[in-house]
């Protein structure tokens, strides 16, 4: 016999989960709003790609329980799934198209660009020619990161000389992408790892090794983001507080960083990360950089949202990847707190912040990250 | 080292520094938050009202108590006070239902109810009481009835002492439970 409580649950039902899109513009509204208006960072790959959504898992017959289809398919399960097949789609295709194209971007004159191609091909000969062994999918990947980072609040304003703060974060994830750990005041924090952009190690070993390619694969995975990237574009033109999130070209730069700066990467798809981010016109190459740690560097940047410099920095011998950071190359105002959503359709409206937002003078470095440590080890918890 | 599972309010202080890291409380809480108001107000306002929940919890992040671990009774709440400004449209609702036992747009309920017939003959009584339930009631009584949280958790949701939230729990189940004792009388 049912209690009232029982009777009023099942007497509704469950409700069909939320669509595909409204979930996603609602996560996009949620990072656009995180990220406050700051270029992609190590982090912001969260918002990559949509994350595998309920409605791609329901069957023909109507709802799976909420419980049977978070034991069927995780996440991370559909995201690689998805994945994998796109891979093979879309590496036959770009194939096809653009071979030849590499070529002669590469010897196009003594410009800034045609170094940049030369070092970074250099880069790529460099990363295929490592030793390398391949994790266990029951292994564990061991990094060390540390960020660092402003805590600014509306109405102030971020100098060169503002003192950032730094955090250093121990994290092991193990190599099927299933499962990071996170070690926080000395107790290991396990969770299943949702995210969007690949993370587990077959699907990383098997993205496409031609340069193209890979960059086709990324864009068609972010296409439904860039549509709505330039949905708000087009709605905002011209608003004093208007989103400018990133997109396209610069947009790809973050993901191949991301790609390189969470993962334990195989020789032959590090160098195609160097040689897609070859492809990406407007970026530079720095060989006397110096890193956040100090160290002297290699330094690959491009520039973001018209007033952001995205650097990705390599060991200049090795070309190992060793951090990230980004530099306001222009007084820019940050409004947070920043979209409104509006009943009826589901759209945006951007609000200046009351209290006039945060000035990032040219100069200051808006966020930095290293990382000092990458391993293969057998258990969370364990150090190499 | 002891592994334990991560909990929301470690997601939730990760996110003052790293406020991407936001997003895992999102991809843990939308769905269940969205159904929640897609029984309240239906799946249009629903969608708004789910999201709407996030980006203010966003910006309220730091002001988020780290000693609480699950972050639902914070999320509804939140939820709640959005939902609190769709009053008229959540009554309209449950009027609709309690005259033709379906909801205004004519969605494919036969599947959902199917398994549970009993409960979708209840439904049309269920749901003229809830419209004559004052909107503070229905609040408290949805929250544990459907959100599934204590009436002491929805209490904290709603920023209201634990003795108020159970009193008028108390109170909004006995119109619920009379509602459901007359259709029994009615069908004997």
């Amino acid at each position: 016999m049912m209690n009232d409580l029982e009777t009023l649950r099942e007497a509704w039902g469950q409700p069909e989960p939320p669509v595909a899109e409204v979930r996603h513009a609602a996560r996009m509204a949620l990072l656009e709003r995180a990220s406050g208006g700051s270029a992609v960072s190590a982090s912001g790959s969260t918002s990559a790609l949509a994350p595998a959504s309920l409605g791609d898992v329901r069957g023909p017959a109507g709802l799976l329980s909420r419980a049977a289809v978070d034991r069927r398919l995780t996440p991370a399960r559909v995201a690689r799934r998805k994945w994998a097949v796109r891979a093979l789609a879309v590496a036959a295709v770009a194939v096809v198209v653009t071979a030849g194209l590499t070529a002669v971007q590469l010897y196009d004159g003594p410009t800034p660009a045609a170094h940049a191609q030369v070092v970074l091909a250099r880069a790529a000969d460099a990363a295929q020619a490592r030793s390398f062994g391949e994790p266990r999918p029951d292994q564990w990947i061991y990094t060390e990161t540390r960020t660092w980072f402003h805590k600014a609040h509306d109405g102030e304003t971020v100098t060169a000389r503002t003192p950032l703060e730094s955090e250093a974060e121990t994290a092991w994830r193990r190599a099927d992408g299933e499962l990071v750990a996170h070690d926080r005041d000395g107790k290991l924090e396990i969770h299943n790892l949702g995210g969007n952009t690949p993370k587990d190690y077959a699907t990383i070993a098997a993205l496409p090794t031609d340069p193209e390619a890979l960059l086709a694969l990324f864009r068609e995975r972010t296409a439904r983001r860039e549509a709505v990237v330039e949905r708000i574009r087009e709605r905002f033109a011209g608003h004093e507080a208007a989103p400018n999130p990133v997109s396209g070209d610069e947009f790809m730069f973050g993901l191949l960083r991301t790609l390189l700066s969470d993962n334990l990467v195989p020789p032959e798809v590090e160098a195609t990360v160097f040689r897609a981010i070859a492809l990406l016109p407007g970026v530079t190459v720095n060989e006397a950089a110096t890193d956040p740690e100090g160290r002297p560097a290699l330094a690959v940047s491009l520039e973001a949202r018209g007033w952001l410099r995205s650097e990705l920095f390599l060991d200049p011998e090795t070309f190992a990847y060793r951090g990230t950071r980004e530099t306001a190359v222009r007084d820019h105002t940050l409004h947070n707190g920043f979209f409104v959503w509006r009943g009826g359709e589901s759209a945006f409206s951007p609000s200046p912040s009351p209290t006039g937002g945060r000035l990032i003078e040219a100069g200051a470095v808006y966020r930095q990250s290293t990382r000092t440590a990458i391993a293969v080890v057998d258990e969370p918890g364990q150090r190499p | 080292m002891p592994v334990q599972a991560v909990e929301d309010a470690a997601l939730i202080r990760r996110s003052w520094r790293e406020p991407e890291q936001f997003a895992a409380v999102f991809d843990r809480h939308y769905d269940g938050i969205h159904a929640y108001a897609d029984r309240r107000l239906g799946r249009s306002l629903a969608d708004d009202v789910a999201a709407e929940t996030f980006l203010i919890a966003f910006d309220k992040r730091e002001q988020y108590d780290v000693s609480r671990a699950d972050a639902r009774p914070w999320l509804f709440g939140i939820a709640s006070n959005l939902i609190a400004r769709h009053h008229r449209a959540e009554v309209r609702q449950y009027r609709a239902l309690a005259r033709t036992g379906a909801e205004e747009p004519g969605e494919d309920h036969a599947d959902r109810v199917a398994s549970s017939l009993d409960a979708a003959a209840h439904r049309k009584r269920l749901a003229a009481a809830l419209a004559g339930l004052s909107g503070a009631d229905r609040d408290v009584l949805l929250l544990v009835a459907w959100a599934e949280l204590t009436s002491e958790e929805a209490g904290r949701a709603l920023g209201i002492p634990a003795g108020t939230a159970r009193s008028r729990l108390h109170r909004a189940r006995k119109r619920i439970q009379a509602a459901l004792g007359r259709s029994d009388d009615e069908r004997s």
